[in-house]
């Protein structure tokens, strides 16, 4: 522990930034304790008031702090899976539709060979019949709408991609 | 005859030092991150708490910069203390906020004065760290983020010159520079609106 003498005949290189880091921490502990000796260096820079001050003010203990912090680390790691889990799975998903869509447009088109020359004989005029993908926020959906024959539109859902669902 | 096999026994956390706990804890020893935190967690909700002035708020930042060390333990260089690079993370945090905060509401900064001016402030040798830190908290409004957190790890904290340039991220002149004018402001101020806090000869 210094004496009021020493940590008086410190205070210019103290406030001059210049002391080592172990005698500045003696010199801190002196002036938290000794009263006179600290209005003597608040005298010389009156800044040190408030850094004084709350440097030595305690800090109220907080128990809740670690395990919240622990806790939101799990929550993080968490997260971090299942973001990687979704991305995995939706790539499995974009891979079944676009099997799903290619098996179902080459089914149609064959079809189509069939029935459009059927009905073109038979009505005279075309009929179109087409598939579509649809991605909404995280769902993806496959439409397949049809003109019949007769003139009446129907929509048929051929497929819908759900990611709630579990694999 | 019994065959006496000595195990070694797991060392506690209490037990080891920051770098042996940041390696336990990059293996995935949860136990030995707590371990951290409790060991530093005060130096840096009270580090957050007063660039921000507000406990609260440091409080949240404290815990973000726990969570963000945790995720990024691999950069973390062992050259460093491990407390330096936490100061650093939260500090980062801290004038993030800050400088959001004030984009978002200069018109607010004065509005901290918590002395009632019906009935004076009180005398300087009654004053509260409370009353100190709202005073702290009005007059460093006039300081800029680096000179704000320069002064407060090596004023307040009791960082060395060396620590605080590492996480700040500057040369040790320019924290000197930054402490030397936060002073020069906070005096200036002070005499300004709370002259009768200063020492009677005015100080330097």
């Amino acid at each position: 522990m210094r004496s009021c003498q020493e940590v008086a005949s410190s205070r210019e290189r103290y406030l001059a930034l210049e002391l080592e880091a172990a005698c500045e921490e003696e010199i801190r502990a002196h002036l938290a304790g000794c009263a006179a000796c600290r209005e003597a260096y608040v005298a010389a820079e009156p800044a040190l008031r408030a850094s004084l001050m709350m440097a030595s003010a305690p800090l109220p203990e907080d128990d809740l702090f670690v395990p919240q912090v622990m806790a939101g680390i799990r929550q993080r790691r968490l997260e971090r899976q299942i973001r990687r889990r979704r991305r995995s799975w939706m790539g499995m998903a974009a891979a079944a539709v676009l099997m799903i869509a290619g098996s179902t447009a080459t089914y149609l088109r064959l079809r189509d060979g069939r029935e459009l020359s059927h009905s073109q004989i038979a009505a005279g005029r075309s009929a179109t019949e087409r598939a579509f993908v649809a991605v909404e926020g995280q769902g993806v959906r496959l439409y397949q709408l049809t003109t019949g024959g007769s003139g009446t539109s129907e929509v048929q859902v051929a497929f819908i991609v759900d990611p709630h669902l579990e694999l | 005859m019994g065959l006496l096999r000595v195990l070694p026994r797991p060392m506690l956390a209490q037990q080891r030092d920051d770098r042996e706990l940041v390696r336990a804890a990059r293996e995935g020893e949860e136990a030995a991150f707590a371990e951290l935190v409790k060991r530093h967690q005060g130096g840096v909700r009270r580090c957050a708490a007063r660039i921000l002035n507000d406990d609260e708020e440091g409080r949240d930042i404290a815990q973000a910069a726990f969570i963000r060390a945790w995720e990024n333990l691999d950069k973390y260089d062992p050259a460093w203390s491990f407390s330096t690079w936490l100061y650093r993370i939260a500090s980062n945090l801290a004038i993030d906020m800050l400088r959001s905060r004030e984009s978002r509401d200069r018109t607010h900064q004065t509005h901290l004065r918590m002395v009632g001016d019906s009935e004076g402030p009180a005398a300087p040798s009654r004053l509260s760290e409370r009353e100190v830190q709202s005073i702290f908290g009005e007059l460093a409004a006039e300081l800029t983020p680096s000179q704000r957190s320069a002064f407060l790890l090596r004023e307040v904290q009791g960082l060395s010159t060396a620590e605080v340039a590492k996480v700040v991220g500057c040369s040790e002149p320019t924290v000197r520079n930054h402490v030397f004018q936060a002073r020069a402001v906070l005096r200036r101020e002070l005499a300004a609106r709370y002259p009768e806090y200063l020492p009677r000869g005015g100080g330097r």
